[in-house]
């Protein structure tokens, strides 16, 4: 299944956004889109920040301890890509244990994605939030470098 | 018990194989027979077919939404969950569906 | 409609947050120089105090500084939450306004809002040439929101601070007589022990900030209180009784104790959600006592009080204070040994009872 696919297609150090300032949902999802546009993968930020915010008014992406899983389908989007996000201040999330949220991965698709390999990755690795392990590791993961190779090595037993 | 099911959330992204793995997993523990099939994004994964389904002591619907290619289940009794709740306990909705399947019986 | 309170409550809570560590720091500068005083004889730090004791007096005016700051912090953040940096200044202008014509904590978060929602409707509907962009958040988006500020600040001055006054002066009268401060500690124990942290146990804290702000100092007094009971109690039922509980929560015991300690009540929630049925009407119950002890024997603030354990230096009747987090925590840690066995974990999944489920 992994054959001609690589994670770095979808996620490396410049898409690990640490330390993010932010106050709000609305700050998270602004400054992801942005970075998607920066690193190429989608043209429109603002509607990117759209697909976000509606998904989430659909039903809370809020998990459990401390996570979330923001994602959008969308025109926007030219790949498929995720981005991890730790803020410092937890965020008010609806989530399902009640707790707030400091760790986040956006997940960004194209609009039209039937067969497209790299959604493996993305599903993966929301499986892979069902581990406690996986989450207890990435929230210490001191750095970008650190996160990736951890996030690859995740999915990697995921998708075999 | 011997369970099918299939999950399914609006974007398709993230959702459905978690809610999937997750009842799968409890299902294991459990010593039961789960398969989850996955309507999502990238299409349908982990198809179940309609002799699995006809084996199967429930179908469990692990979404608020319709779900593609209903007809194989028909006759089964069907399950409706809320897809948040299979991902935060699937353990404890396996039994209590279980459990109300038996009472029916 | 709905969203919009979710969303408000969360800005809310956003300025309250950047509000408190100052007032927590501005209220020890105040409550230092007066405990030194109160252990050198004197009663009052006045201006006319000589020597070191003047020294003390003008300290604690720092303080005072501080705490006179609260409304113009709050409505800054409030006003930052909704519109980030340009929503600032508005904000942090209205509540200056709020404090100076006495509209108080209730015109700093409605000027606040205002100031807030005015710069984000300015950036969604004026649109300027690119090469005047840099004019957008340096001049008129401060100059649309201020005014639109200045121009609330001034029409509702006279309502808002009439309410804010009435509000104060009841809350005032309410807090003199002994019996309604009792009543007043065993409501806000119950609210803060009922939930951990939930909706009602932030519905009650909220308020007796709020109160706190407009110099009402006691009802906080029962919070800071009660917010230590859940987790000492399941910290005095899990040391005491460790046959009693699971690996895990006996674990959890020891950061109780801290919680218990600088006053976080959600320290008790993994200990609560083993039966919640019947460890809820438990914390209820023995945050509303606490309080209410604390309340019986005479523990009132005359300066902003701290939270935790040692908040009990900025009470009067310090004992009292102290006295009712022990019996609270005595209480839950007794009946909740007595009723539930804690060494089955439920932390990890939902109760069968609380899943909904629907045949097709």
């Amino acid at each position: 299944m992994m054959e001609g696919i690589d994670i770095s297609d979808v996620f490396d150090e410049s898409h690990v956004l640490l330390d993010l300032d932010a106050k709000t949902q609305d700050d998270v999802f602004h400054a992801v889109a942005e970075a998607a546009v920066r690193n190429g993968i989608a043209d429109d930020a603002n509607a990117l920040y759209e697909g976000f915010l509606q998904r989430e008014q659909e039903v809370t992406t809020g998990l459990m301890d401390g996570y979330a899983i923001p994602h959008t389908k969308n025109e926007a989007a030219k790949r498929a890509a995720m981005f991890y996000v730790r803020v410092p201040n937890p965020l008010p999330w609806e989530t399902m244990d009640d707790s707030e949220v400091t760790n986040l991965f956006c997940l960004i698709a194209p609009a039209s994605c039937e067969g497209n390999p790299h959604l493996v990755m993305l599903s993966a690795l929301a499986t892979c939030l069902l581990e406690d392990d996986f989450k207890e590791a990435v929230a210490k993961a001191a750095s970008a470098e650190e996160l990736v190779s951890l996030v690859t090595e995740h999915i990697e037993k995921e998708v075999e | 018990m011997k369970v099918v099911g299939v999950s399914k959330c609006p974007a398709g992204l993230a959702h459905t194989p978690m809610a999937a793995k997750a009842l799968m997993k409890a299902g294991d523990k459990l010593g039961w027979d789960v398969k989850i099939e996955q309507q999502g994004a990238t299409g349908i994964i982990n198809k179940v077919t309609r002799e699995e389904a006809e084996a199967a002591d429930f179908v469990l619907y692990a979404t608020d939404q319709m779900i593609d290619e209903e007809e194989r289940f028909e006759g089964k009794k069907k399950i409706r969950v809320n897809i948040n709740t299979c991902i935060k306990a699937p353990e404890a909705v396996l039994k209590k569906c279980g459990s109300a399947v038996e009472a029916q019986n | 409609m709905k969203k919009f309170l979710i969303e408000a409550r969360g800005h809310l809570m956003t300025g309250i947050g950047y509000m408190l560590p100052m007032i927590i720091g501005a209220s020890l500068v105040v409550a230092i120089p007066q405990l030194i005083a109160l252990a050198m004889g004197i009663q009052q730090l006045t201006p006319e105090l000589q020597g070191f004791p003047h020294f003390l007096y003008e300290f604690q005016q720092v303080g005072w500084g501080g705490i006179g700051l609260v409304n113009t912090v709050l409505g800054g953040f409030v006003a930052y939450s909704i519109a980030n940096k340009p929503g600032l200044a508005a904000g942090l202008i209205g509540g200056a306004a709020a404090t100076a014509t006495q509209a108080g904590f209730l015109g700093a978060v409605v000027y606040a809002f205002i100031g807030g929602y005015l710069v984000r409707w300015a950036m969604s509907v004026i649109h300027v040439p690119e090469q005047y962009q840099a004019v957008m958040p340096n001049v008129i988006l401060p100059l649309i929101a201020t005014v639109g500020v200045a121009l609330v600040a001034t029409l509702l001055a006279g309502p808002l601070s009439a309410i804010n006054l009435a509000i104060i002066d009841w809350l005032t009268t309410m807090c003199q007589s002994d019996t309604n401060r009792i009543i007043m500690a065993l409501v806000l124990g119950g609210m803060i022990g009922f939930d951990m942290g939930g909706p009602v146990n932030k519905a009650a804290w909220t308020a007796t900030n709020a109160m706190m702000l407009s110099g009402i100092y006691i009802p906080c007094v029962y919070t800071n209180l009660a917010i230590c009971i859940p987790p000492l109690g399941y910290a005095i039922a899990a040391t005491l009784r460790k046959d009693r509980f699971s690996e895990e929560l006996r674990g959890a015991a020891a950061g109780n104790w801290i919680m218990s300690f600088i006053g976080i009540t959600e320290g008790a929630i993994p200990f609560t959600l083993v039966k919640p049925l019947v460890l809820i009407p438990i914390n209820v119950i023995g945050s509303a006592l606490g309080a209410g002890v604390a309340a019986a024997f005479g523990t009132i603030a005359e300066i902003p009080p701290l939270g935790g354990w040692y908040g009990c230096v900025t009470m009067i009747n310090p004992l009292g204070y102290l006295l009712g987090i022990a019996i609270g925590g005595l209480f839950i840690a007794f009946f909740s040994t007595l009723l539930v066995d804690f060494t089955q974990d439920a932390t990890t999944d939902m109760d069968e009872d609380d899943i909904e489920i629907s045949f097709e």
